[in-house]
């Protein structure tokens, strides 16, 4: 069951088109990665999702359903830029975007008094927004985002401005939205957060979806057959008619590191039994791409 | 609340809290009033003396009615006695010259105040009190003997009495040191026009520029992003102006309040100590009474339209300044598509300054049609009595250019508060409009 869907969203600007024809599945309780080099039409698509800006023709389905104009109290946005009212004090904000948002305002002040201790930033209260270090007022938008408890949440670069122990407890956090049910679209320039809590992504490279599906997948996909093996011998040179290259080979302090690529129709099975006819193996990996590799190499070709 | 009433309240209470307001608020009447009282008081501290005051009466009717009183001392000259050029010199020995000319019943104008110091407030009042309770037994004595004393004649009457036109009007003359005598220029009319004319002007500066203001903060901090995810671009565009113009209002009304307050403890405590000595209640001096007397100005209505110009001239201009804010995201290009407007309002100011002089020259009349000018200049035309149909139709056409420029700005603000990082020309912003 997928959350949300946009079909066919084109968007033109006037020198330039934006987005062609982008189509997107985002599956219910899941963290769906947004990918892209700047540019590439992830922040027109978001506003689109979030109704800042409507598309030239396409749909954005909510629910199985088209969206509505009510939809909105539904999602809860973190934009890239950072905003608040600098002027206002860190309580006053919160419940002012909690009640713009449709919230009551007692329930609203709960929320706040939970989201705050959670983030041990409750001694903030009264502070004004204008006072806060960057990683505090951080802190205050993400909660100022997720206060009315929204089905669908978009971050864009949670992650930037956060030391790692806070980057760890966002994660966390965003793990458990999850686990709670939310749908959650993270755009992001960090790959290793992608590998670590997304799903499923789409990666959109000059205003087209280039790459979908799940990460496991796509990894899996961009295999490229290189194996790293540790070999119990001081050199290793291949067998005559051997199927496969050898890439490198280094000596180190328990064996010889070796990387070799297999032909395309071997199997790993086949790769061992050849390295064995000449030395012992020590240990044997196939070399999974990063996504940061997999996003150079698509949005390059 | 709906999302309009939220940012409404937002923008109203972030600023109504903020310490410059209130200080602001608070002491800005304090010293208005000031301003306008520490000359009444010493003058009155300097002033004790009798003042003598002569009356040249050439129809020999007025000049009785005079009783010496309250510090002022009247006394009849002859006329004939007196030739008109040698009245110069007769100020050495009197304060003021009061001349009547005429059957005052027939000409109020027929009346002039000569005098070498700016003549008393007091004075003018009582000489407009004693003069127009003659004129007005003069007008029912002639009611009586013309035999046709019914209801639409007495109404006639009372109409000629209450009607500005009828009122007597004194003018008043100031002989200077070189001897020239010159029209003494304390018209009521223009002075309240001209405040009423500032205050205008200051308001549509002061809160137009606080409307770009937090419109560019909104863009330049991106927490309109945020904003723009939950309520519409028209919303945040109206609640913006309301909530800063209910700001204005509110100062506005807080000075109003306060300097009545204040006018009126002053003139209890200046009035009172000459109370017991006159007595009479007749004689009691009201500042509030004489003022309106002395100018015949119809306060009610010219307060209610200055809030309703107040009103359509700051929506206009908040609606310029709003989409100013919305299409630059820097201070230098602000500067640039400012000026124009500026020069407007600055335009405006100085039309209503000279139509002061000349409240019904061309200059005045087309400025308070032309709904960019009106608000400021209308205001000064006021005072001294504007036709119906001028201002209907100068209020029609400010308020449909209030809906169509907010129309405009509201489609302009929708896209140029998103668009960063560039100037958008002329051609740019009619192209927005356009869009879907």
């Amino acid at each position: 069951m997928y959350y949300l869907q946009t079909k066919d969203v084109v968007k033109q600007y006037a020198a330039h088109c934006a987005l062609d024809g982008v189509s997107i599945d985002v599956p219910k309780a899941s963290v769906f990665g947004l990918l892209g080099p700047n540019g590439a039409g992830k922040t027109t698509l978001i506003r689109i999702i979030t109704r800042i800006t409507a598309p030239d023709s396409g749909d954005v389905m909510l629910n199985g359903q088209a969206m509505t104009k009510e939809d909105v109290y539904k999602i809860g946005y973190l934009p890239e830029e950072r905003g608040l009212y600098k002027k206002m004090k860190v309580e006053e904000q919160v419940l002012f975007f909690a009640r713009l948002r449709g919230m009551d305002a007692a329930l609203a002040r709960a929320e706040t008094d939970k989201w705050f201790q959670k983030f041990d930033i409750a001694n903030w209260y009264n502070k004004k927004v204008e006072e806060l270090s960057k990683g505090m007022q951080q802190k205050l938008q993400f909660i100022a985002t997720v206060i009315h408890n929204p089905d669908l949440l978009i971050f864009d670069e949670p992650f930037s401005g956060f030391d790692p122990v806070n980057v760890e407890l966002l994660k966390n956090e965003i793990l458990k939205l999850k686990a709670e049910g939310k749908t959650i679209i993270l755009s992001t320039h960090n790959m290793e957060s992608v590998e670590s809590i997304c799903d499923n992504i789409t990666l959109i490279n000059r205003s087209k979806a280039v790459l979908q599906g799940s990460v496991a997948e796509i990894r899996n996909s961009h295999k490229s057959g290189i194996f790293q093996l540790k070999l119990h011998a001081d050199t290793f040179s291949p067998p005559a008619l051997a199927p496969f290259a050898l890439l490198s080979s280094a000596p180190s302090y328990d064996g010889l590191e070796v990387r070799i690529q297999k032909n395309a129709d071997t199997t790993p099975a086949e790769l061992i039994r050849y390295v064995l006819q000449t030395t012992d193996i020590l240990s044997f990996e196939e070399e999974i791409p990063s996504m940061s590799d997999i996003f150079i190499q698509t949005v390059k070709n | 609340m709906t999302p309009l009433q939220l940012i409404i309240e937002r923008e109203y209470v972030s600023r109504v809290k903020k310490k410059s307001f209130i200080l602001l608020t608070l002491f800005m009447p304090f010293l208005f009033v000031g301003i306008a009282l520490v000359p009444a008081l010493l003058s009155m501290v300097k002033d004790t003396g009798e003042k003598t005051i002569a009356v040249i009466d050439k129809t020999g009717v007025y000049a009785l009615e005079f009783q010496s009183s309250q510090g002022f001392r009247f006394v009849s000259l002859n006329a004939d006695s007196l030739p008109a050029s040698q009245w110069a010199k007769l100020d050495g020995d009197y304060f003021a010259i009061l001349a009547i000319n005429g059957d005052l019943s027939q000409d109020p104008n027929a009346v002039s105040l000569l005098s070498r110091k700016q003549p008393p407030f007091e004075l003018q009042a009582k000489i407009d009190s004693v003069l127009s309770k003659k004129v007005k037994d003069q007008k029912l004595e002639q009611l009586f003997h013309s035999g046709i004393a019914d209801s639409a004649a007495i109404t006639q009457v009372l109409n000629t009495i209450n009607d500005r036109s009828g009122n007597i009007s004194i003018s008043t003359f100031r002989k200077n040191e070189g001897g020239e005598i010159k029209k003494s220029s304390t018209d009521m009319a223009a002075g309240v026009g001209g405040v009423f004319t500032f205050l205008i002007y200051l308001f549509i500066m002061v809160y137009g520029a606080m409307v770009m203001q937090a419109v560019m903060e909104e863009k330049k901090n991106r927490i309109v992003e945020v904003m723009l995810s939950t309520v519409r671009p028209v919303n945040l565009f109206i609640g913006k102006i309301i909530g800063v113009g209910l700001v204005g209002i509110t100062q506005l009304f807080i000075w109003g309040i306060l300097i009545g307050v204040l006018m009126g403890a002053a003139s209890i405590f200046t009035a009172a100590p000459q109370l017991p000595s006159t007595g009479a209640e007749a004689n009691a001096f009201n500042p509030a009474q004489a003022f309106a007397i002395l100018s015949g100005i119809n306060w009610l209505e010219i307060i209610l339209l200055f809030f309703v110009y107040f009103i359509g001239g700051y929506l206009v201009y908040a609606s310029l300044f709003a989409t100013v804010g919305a299409a630059v995201d820097n201070d230098q290009d602000t500067q640039q598509f400012m000026m124009p407007i500026t020069f407007i309002i600055l335009f405006a100011f100085y039309a209503g300054i000279y139509s002061i002089q000349n409240p019904d020259g061309p200059l005045a009349f087309w400025c308070s049609l032309f709904p960019l000018t009106s608000p400021i200049v209308m205001m000064v035309r006021l005072p001294f009595g504007v036709p119906l149909w001028e201002k209907l139709l100068s209020l029609a056409l400010l308020f449909s250019t209030f809906l169509l420029m907010a129309w405009l700005a509201a489609k302009i603000y929708r896209v140029g508060i998103l668009m960063y990082g560039k100037k958008p020309s002329l051609k740019e912003m009619i192209k927005w409009i356009k869009y879907k």
